[in-house]
């Protein structure tokens, strides 16, 4: 802006208009006069000026209701009423509340109005550094911020894998899962908060797996009672490894690791919740979890075809699935494909 | 708050270019095309103000007047503004007879104002 600011003038006495215009015509500013206060309001939400003078009395629209159109879309610019210094009290209130910066009182006075000027564009000048240094210093933060994420990411996908290698090698598991649980969650309206830590946190679900035996977790063939009653431990041993973090997702790993084997008829593990007393996160990652560990092979059994593993998830709704996830899972046929086929165990 | 030092020229009493120059600050020909300006704008405004008034138009008639005296005010003509707001009382009484006899009054002042501010500027004093 420079001191060559923009200065928009709102009187309906042109005389007065040219009496600020001849006051200021020395500052070298850009100057708009307007008698019509409407026009001035479309002329400002376009310029954006830097300074702006309104009489008060004005016959289509006072000063006051100019000011306040003003603020609908320039919170910040300074704007002056000029008013008599005989105007009541009460009228400078009302443009205060309406969001006046100052006040300038009839008869101006050229030095006084033309160091008034200097300093409300000076003034202006260091708002407008200033939010531009805020909106710099937010990027940074932003961009700073993601990187952390992502790094966090990163570390807990690396987490992840760990106890997806020593239970099946089946590496991309956990980036599918949580790619699924976030189309999943966005589906369903979930906020974006909710689903970004559902997406970062996913990944943990299967942690509690590396307290499980290795004679358990990689036998092949079905477990007996006692194996499978120990390999249901592996539940809240992940929420144990996770919950006293203080890391946020962390923590949201904890309640997906814990819950994601209830069932919605209530006869999953380890707490036999049933229905919406199962957390949100659980019932997402239960899903993505299933169709995934359909469509693998495992050391227990051959992968499904796909067309029979979608089945199984749509027979299961309302059994041991969300019936809204479920349908959610219907609507986002193409979605998954495309989350299988980017993230093909085969091509990694 | 107005610092009016009156000067008899050309015998009103009450302006002086010399004088508003000094007070106002602006140089003297921009204040003398202002003074120009206003007082051709005014002496307009004040004949539509009478014609309203004698149309009925109350409102209308009030709202010029307010556009002149504020013009005057901010030109440090308080002697003009007091005689404006003089009349804008009368007006609301609805003593058109009395607010016509005012308003001629300011006019002549007003055309007083403009000869007096031609004839600097042609003579230079």
């Amino acid at each position: 802006m420079g001191l060559k600011g923009k200065i928009v003038s709102i009187d309906d006495n042109k005389l007065n208009l040219m009496l600020i215009e001849s006051m200021l015509e020395s500052m070298n500013l850009e100057i708009r006069s307007f008698t019509d206060p409407s026009h001035a309001l479309d002329y400002i939400k376009i310029s954006h000026p830097d300074l702006i003078f309104t009489d008060y009395m004005m016959p289509e629209m006072d000063g006051i209701a100019l000011i306040k159109r003003v603020r609908e879309t320039e919170p910040d610019v300074p704007i002056v009423m000029i008013t008599a210094v005989d105007d009541d009290d009460s009228i400078k209130l009302s443009a205060l509340n309406a969001g006046a910066s100052d006040f300038l009182y009839k008869p101006l006075k050229l030095y006084e109005f033309q160091v008034r000027v200097k300093n409300l564009l000076s003034l202006r000048k260091n708002q407008l550094l200033l939010k531009d240094r805020a909106a710099l210093l937010q990027r940074e933060v932003e961009t700073a911020t993601l990187k952390i994420r992502m790094r966090e990411f990163e570390t807990l996908t690396i987490i992840g894998r760990a106890s997806e290698y020593k239970d099946t090698e089946t590496g991309n598991h956990i980036k599918r899962v949580a790619h699924y649980s976030k189309a999943l969650s966005e589906h369903i309206g979930m906020d974006s908060e909710f689903t970004d830590a559902l997406f970062f946190s996913a990944p943990l679900h299967d942690i509690g797996k590396l307290g499980i035996p290795d004679s358990i977790l990689l036998k092949p063939g079905k477990l007996d009672e006692q194996e499978f009653s120990v390999m249901k431990e592996h539940t809240t041993i992940g929420y144990k490894i996770l919950a006293d973090s203080e890391g946020k997702y962390l923590k949201f790993g904890a309640d997906i690791a814990l819950s994601h084997h209830e069932r919605w008829d209530g006869r999953g593990y380890p707490n036999r919740l049933s229905g919406d007393n199962i957390p949100i996160c659980g019932r997402i990652v239960a899903v993505s979890d299933v169709f995934d560990a359909l469509l693998s092979k495992r050391p227990y059994k051959q992968k499904w075809e796909y067309d029979d593993a979608r089945r199984f998830i749509q027979e299961n709704g309302g059994i041991m699935f969300d019936p809204q996830l479920v349908d959610a899972f219907d609507k986002l046929k193409e979605v998954f494909l495309d989350i299988m086929h980017s993230y093909d165990d085969a091509d990694k | 708050m107005q610092e009016e030092n009156p000067e008899p020229v050309g015998g009103f009493a009450g302006f002086s270019f010399g004088e508003l120059q000094a007070q106002i600050g602006l140089a003297p020909d921009v204040l003398a095309s202002l003074l120009r300006e206003f007082c051709e704008d005014s002496e307009a405004d004040l004949k539509k103000a009478v014609e309203e008034l004698a149309a009925g138009n109350v409102r209308n008639s009030r709202d010029l007047l307010h556009s002149v005296r504020s013009a005057a005010g901010n030109m440090r003509l308080s002697f003009l503004s007091e005689k404006l707001k003089n009349a804008d009382e009368f007006v609301k009484k609805n003593d058109t007879v009395y607010v016509k006899e005012l308003i001629k009054e300011i006019t002549d002042i007003l055309i007083f104002i403009k000869n007096e501010t031609i004839r600097r500027r042609e003579h230079g004093t």
